[in-house]
């Protein structure tokens, strides 16, 4: 059932595909520009936040403005993007050209996600009230799977965006809510209290987000920085974890 | 008739049909006795039971033997021993009786052998792997298998037509897609045998595994069918017959599925009533499984899908509602049955096989169905994979396919299919017996012997295993979450959505439904967690045999090792003080010699480590719950007793527990200024310098056991209400001046001196009784004996006294009359302990649990009994004149300390 689902799904992608066909040269034809850009971005600071850069550009315009841009440094391929920029319509009601947060908050299932509003957070980077196409993408772009789509893993050119490090930074910084590089006693508190259900008293909770911070914490500051974060989560297959198969 | 259903009867309770069977029918055999005998020999009374028996004590024998030798076991997988020793077993019986006995009967298996093992592997499937791969999954089971057997069933036809095949086997077309459609069915049985030995990658595991499960409905389809159609003759298959052959595909498996879900609903919703009947639970547990079984089975559904279904869908409702000791039991009898099972069905495998009147050999059919089989096994799976990766996140490279094509066994399922033909109707059913019988052989021997080193050789990547971690757990919850929204910002409802659709009706509907509310309450993933890990470590820890006093270079298991003051023993701790100089002139004469300190501390540990009960127990002769014997009880107690101790050394940065808004403000004024005073007051003190954090303190989580409490308790609350004790640096409760209100919510506290040494009780100045007194609330006296609280307290104090300033410490003195030095008589710094409120925060909720239960009655008398020795005697004897001394006593040894 799953199965066919998903496969039902993949057709659908496969019709926006033919859709985007006449706009650009096609999945295959792209690989070669793809891979320049991968090298190029692995010149710049591995560790750049998502939308801190390329705020100002406007992405109304055209069908998809900026798309050899945004697809360089994205490595989303052209479908994806095109399938991406019809949900950013569609988000986008009042067609002004960004998104605001109620558009996102509009979502009926992102209202019951306990991790909602931190997620609708993480596409407004430093305060910001919108966000345009590319900022968008450059979000979603950490989800993209590791390996290209033939499955052949390069693992000499990382994707800046989609990298273990930036995936596990991207959850990070939902934990990380004043932004000071450290997951405190306090924020994990906090978030246990969102993910733990309501049958959890507070005093267990209170004990869980000790042992939780003890775990990790290895230089006991009590709190749980980004280093740390990594290594307690080594074990796990965050590339396939922080992805989702569609946004190839 | 009967005859035959006895040993079916007998087996899965091999042991007691033994023993029962001659009391059944005691009547049963006719004649009267002539007299009265002495003895009388009535082996046919007991015969079948007491063969089934018999065999199942030489197969786990048989176990044993090979798991004499590891290298043997290492080597050679267990499934084939036991095929070579049924080979041996059955030589022996055909030279002996000259017939072949002991078969392997279809109906046995089917109804007997086959359930367990698959209700063992539904019930501890790791569900959420197995859903992530469903797809898949789904994908080599159904169609997988639908391929093999057609290819297999034309191939051979094709084999037969070329001329390759001897004449005598007279088979149409239709007989060996009946054939292949047997052959061709990945077996639960031999894949678990093999695989579980194979440590291979939990996806790739769970692939191979989940489909031979899962293909069992294409089977008993495929079978059903093609033997329906080879008994009416293909002349008379028409069209509407293969339109409903298709259609039963989805009602066979669908129907099965279906049941399986029913019955695990029931089953839910049946263990959510046992509070009372704690004893049936596993009971049950197997009952509606093996229920769930024979209803598919006669509807003819898939059963194997059925009994799937039920213990994939019940294990997480069971659990929370079943008690601890319940589902210990059903997880060892579940496994035990598996494994007889197991062990019974390969040894017979290997008997069956010498009765050679039942076979008859073409090599050209034996070999071209090994061919066959695997050939087309291979290319199945390679075609499906590529299919399947087109889909796939992870997608299943090279070597994942080499060893799912290999790792395709055929087994018992195939070799009793083959039996239960019919040979009026299938002519050449002999050498589809002999051939597969060479094909489970071949698998399970040539292919379980060489599959372990051929995974070792491809490097196939292994399964690791690495405990869970909260962090873990926590952020594998957050990752969910993330895609779940992804998904839905995305606006594609893929698998995550769907996924965490469902865990919210779970949550909502589900869960509520079927849970006991007490369970349902203390459901949680992330607290389960936690509270395993807690388990765990003081089960390792008393496991090591040591405790806190006593043993050196604490490790918790489940911690990463760094180095923590906190760990160290406390013993150790007292004896390095003795070298601390006394730099507080006032004190000089109340410095103890070294030898007399540690006589006293000396002491207290014994009073504290040593084991005394406390409590009465009824006696308990209702045979509807198991009576704890006296043993178990202390056994408990001093693992209570273990854990919490080692609990007590976790070091960890406490805060506020209970927390009080109403709180009288002027008093809380009142204190700060107090403990400014106190802050001036004590400033001369030698700087503490021993490396410890500021705050030291102390989580300690008790999880009383359900058992003991659901004879006790009328509300269903506190079943699996885990008690907390929280101790606190009293220098936060300073810092944070709203939370020192908050202690006067805590139930209670008392005091409870410990006994003191002689000296201690002649030589005031000696004594530092104060530091040793102790509060203890209701809840704490009810798990640990009296003086194991002060034991703890010592320990805790000693601990504390170095890890935080005894001048910041809290004046919160509530209960006790006022009298001058009432606010700082409890900062004697030796022990913070005597300092109780600020550092035992019980919840109010459990401590008002803990008083509603019928037991408390006791407690509150036992407590009335220790109230005189409470309190006020550390004060009365203190003169407002020496009391200023005296604190400063007890201050100068927490700063040598």
């Amino acid at each position: 059932m799953l199965f066919l689902k998903v496969g039902g799904e993949e057709r659908w992608g496969s019709g926006s595909w033919l859709l985007a066909r006449p706009l650009a040269f096609g999945p295959r034809v792209t690989g070669r520009p793809r891979l320049q850009s991968r090298r190029r971005e692995r010149l710049g600071p591995p560790g750049s936040t998502p939308g801190s850069a390329m705020g100002s550009r406007s992405s109304h315009a055209a069908l998809i403005p900026d798309v050899e841009n945004i697809r360089r440094e994205t490595g989303f391929s052209q479908a994806s993007l095109l399938r991406l920029y019809h949900r950013f319509r569609a988000l986008d009601r009042s067609k002004k050209g960004y998104l605001s947060r109620a558009d996102l908050q509009q979502i009926g299932a992102l209202a019951v996600n306990p991790l909602g509003d931190r997620i609708i957070d993480s596409f407004f980077p430093d305060g910001s009230q919108r966000v345009d196409f590319s900022g968008f993408v450059r979000v979603l772009a950490h989800f993209r799977p590791i390996d290209d789509d033939t499955g052949v893993r390069d693992p000499k050119q990382p994707e800046p965006l989609n990298s273990r490090t930036n995936k596990l930074r991207f959850a990070f910084q939902l934990y990380d809510l004043d932004q000071d590089g450290k997951i405190s006693r306090h924020e994990m508190l906090q978030v246990l209290r969102l993910m733990v259900g309501v049958q959890v008293t507070e005093e267990q909770l209170e004990s869980i987000t000790d042992r939780t911070v003890q775990e990790a914490d290895e230089d006991g500051d009590g709190a749980v920085s980004f280093l740390e974060f990594t290594k307690s989560l080594e074990k796990m297959d965050i590339e396939q974890k922080m992805s989702i198969r569609i946004l190839k | 008739m009967l005859r035959a259903a006895l040993p079916l009867l007998g087996l899965p309770l091999a042991g007691a049909g033994a023993a029962e069977e001659p009391t059944q029918e005691p009547g049963s055999w006719g004649e009267p006795p002539p007299g009265l005998t002495l003895f009388r020999w009535q082996w046919h009374e007991v015969e079948a039971p007491y063969l089934v028996a018999l065999w199942i004590l030489v197969a786990s024998l048989a176990k044993i033997v090979f798991h004499l030798s590891r290298k043997v076991t290492s080597l050679v997988p267990e499934s084939c021993l036991l095929i070579l020793l049924g080979l041996v077993l059955g030589g022996i019986v055909l030279a002996v009786a000259k017939k072949a006995e002991y078969q392997l009967e279809p109906g046995t298996f089917f109804l007997f052998l086959l359930p367990p093992i698959v209700l063992d592997s539904g019930y501890f499937m790791p569900s959420r792997l197995f859903f992530d791969n469903l797809g898949a999954i789904l994908t080599y089971a159904v169609v997988g298998t639908l391929w093999n057997a057609f290819t297999t069933g034309a191939a051979l036809w094709g084999l037969q037509q070329a001329g390759l095949v001897a004449p005598r086997v007279q088979a149409g077309l239709l007989d060996f897609l009946l054939f292949g459609s047997l052959i061709s069915a990945v077996d639960p049985v031999a894949v678990l045998a093999v695989f579980e030995e194979v440590h291979v990658n939990e996806t790739l595991f769970i692939i191979v595994f989940g489909e031979s499960l899962l293909n069992d409905a294409v089977t008993v389809v495929l079978y059903k069918v093609c033997n329906s159609f080879v008994e009416m003759g293909s002349a008379n298959v028409q069209v509407t017959d293969y339109l409903k052959g298709v259609a039963s595909l989805f009602v066979v498996s669908l129907g099965g599925a279906a049941v399986g879900l029913v019955f695990a609903f029931l089953l839910a919703l049946t263990t959510r009533f046992t509070k009372r009947v704690r004893i049936i639970e596993p009971l049950l547990v197997f009952l509606l499984a093996y229920a769930a079984y024979l209803t598919a089975e006669m509807a003819s559904l898939s059963a194997i899908l059925a009994v799937t279904m039920c213990g994939l869908g019940c294990k997480k409702y069971v659990e929370a509602n079943i008690s601890h000791k319940s589902r210990t039991a059903v997880k060892y009898t579940m496994k035990t049955l598996a494994s007889c099972a197991e062990t019974v069905i390969f040894m017979l495998l290997g008997i069956s096989a010498v009765d050679s009147s039942k076979w008859a050999w073409d090599s050209g059919l034996v070999l071209g169905t090994l061919f066959f089989i695997l050939f087309f096994r291979a290319l199945g799976v390679v075609l499906q994979t590529w299919m399947l990766n087109q889909f796939r996140l992870v997608p299943l490279d090279k070597i994942d396919q080499v060893v799912m094509s290999y790792g395709g066994l055929r087994g018992a399922v195939a070799f009793a299919l083959v039996i239960l033909l019919d040979r009026t109707k299938v002519p050449a059913k002999d050498y589809f017996v002999a051939t597969t019988i060479v094909v489970v052989f071949f698998t399970v021997i040539v292919q379980g012997l060489t599959i372990k080193p051929l995974v070792k050789w491809l490097k196939v990547k292994r399964s690791e295993h690495h405990k869970p971690t909260l962090n873990q757990e926590l952020h594998e919850h957050t990752f969910d979450h993330i895609l779940a929204a992804v998904e839905d910002v995305v606006g594609h409802h893929g698998y995550h959505y769907w996924r965490d659709r469902w865990e919210q009706f779970d949550k909502k509907y589900l869960s509520q439904l079927l849970m006991r509310r007490s369970a349902y309450r203390i459901r949680d993933q992330i607290w389960d967690v936690y509270y395993r890990l807690n388990i765990r470590d003081a089960i390792s820890f008393v496991d090591q045999g040591g405790h806190v006093l006593s043993s050196t270079g604490l490790t918790l298991p489940s911690m990463p090792s760094r180095n923590s003051v906190a760990e160290t023993s406390v013993t150790n701790l007292l004896r390095e003080s003795g070298s601390g100089a006394c730099l507080d002139l006032q004190v000089i004469d109340t410095v103890r010699s070294g030898r007399d300190r540690e006589d006293a501390v000396m002491h207290h540990l014994l009073c504290g480590g040593l084991y005394k009960p406390r409590r009465r127990y009824k006696a308990s002769c209702s045979r509807h719950f198991i009576s704890e014997d006296a043993q178990e009880r202390q056994d408990k107690e001093i693992f209570q007793q273990n854990m919490k101790r080692r609990l007590e050394s976790f070091k960890s940065t406490k805060h506020n527990i209970c927390f009080t808004k109403n709180k009288p403000r002027t008093r809380k004024a009142s204190r700060k200024k107090d403990g400014v005073a106190n802050a001036e007051a004590t400033n001369g003190k030698p700087p503490r310098d021993l490396g410890f954090q500021d705050t030291a303190a102390v989580i300690l989580t008790v999880e009383s056991e359900e058992e003991e409490e659901s004879d006790s308790s009328e509300t269903e609350k506190e079943d699996d209400e885990g008690i907390i004790f929280v101790a606190r640096a009293t220098s936060e409760v300073l810092q944070e001046g709203k939370f020192s209100g908050s202690l006067e919510i805590c139930p209670s506290p008392r005091i409870i001196p410990p006994s003191p040494t002689c000296a201690e009780k002649e030589l005031p100045w000696k004594s530092g009784q104060g530091d040793l007194a102790v509060y203890v609330s209701s809840e704490t006296t009810k798990i640990v004996p009296v003086d194991m609280q002060t034991g703890w307290n010592q320990s805790i104090s000693s601990l504390e006294s170095l890890a935080s300033p005894p001048c910041t410490q809290a004046p919160t003195l509530t209960r006790l009359p006022p009298h001058p030095l009432g606010t700082e008589e409890p900062q004697a710094p030796l022990d913070l302990s005597s300092d109780p409120r600020p550092s035992f925060a019980f919840p109010p909720s459990l401590a008002k649990a803990g008083r509603s239960r019928s037991e408390s009655s006791a407690d509150i008398s036992q407590q009335q009994e220790l109230q005189p020795l409470m309190g006020h005697k550390n004060h009365t004897h203190l003169s407002p004149g020496t009391a200023n001394s005296h604190w400063c006593i007890q201050f100068n040894r927490g700063g040598r300390l």
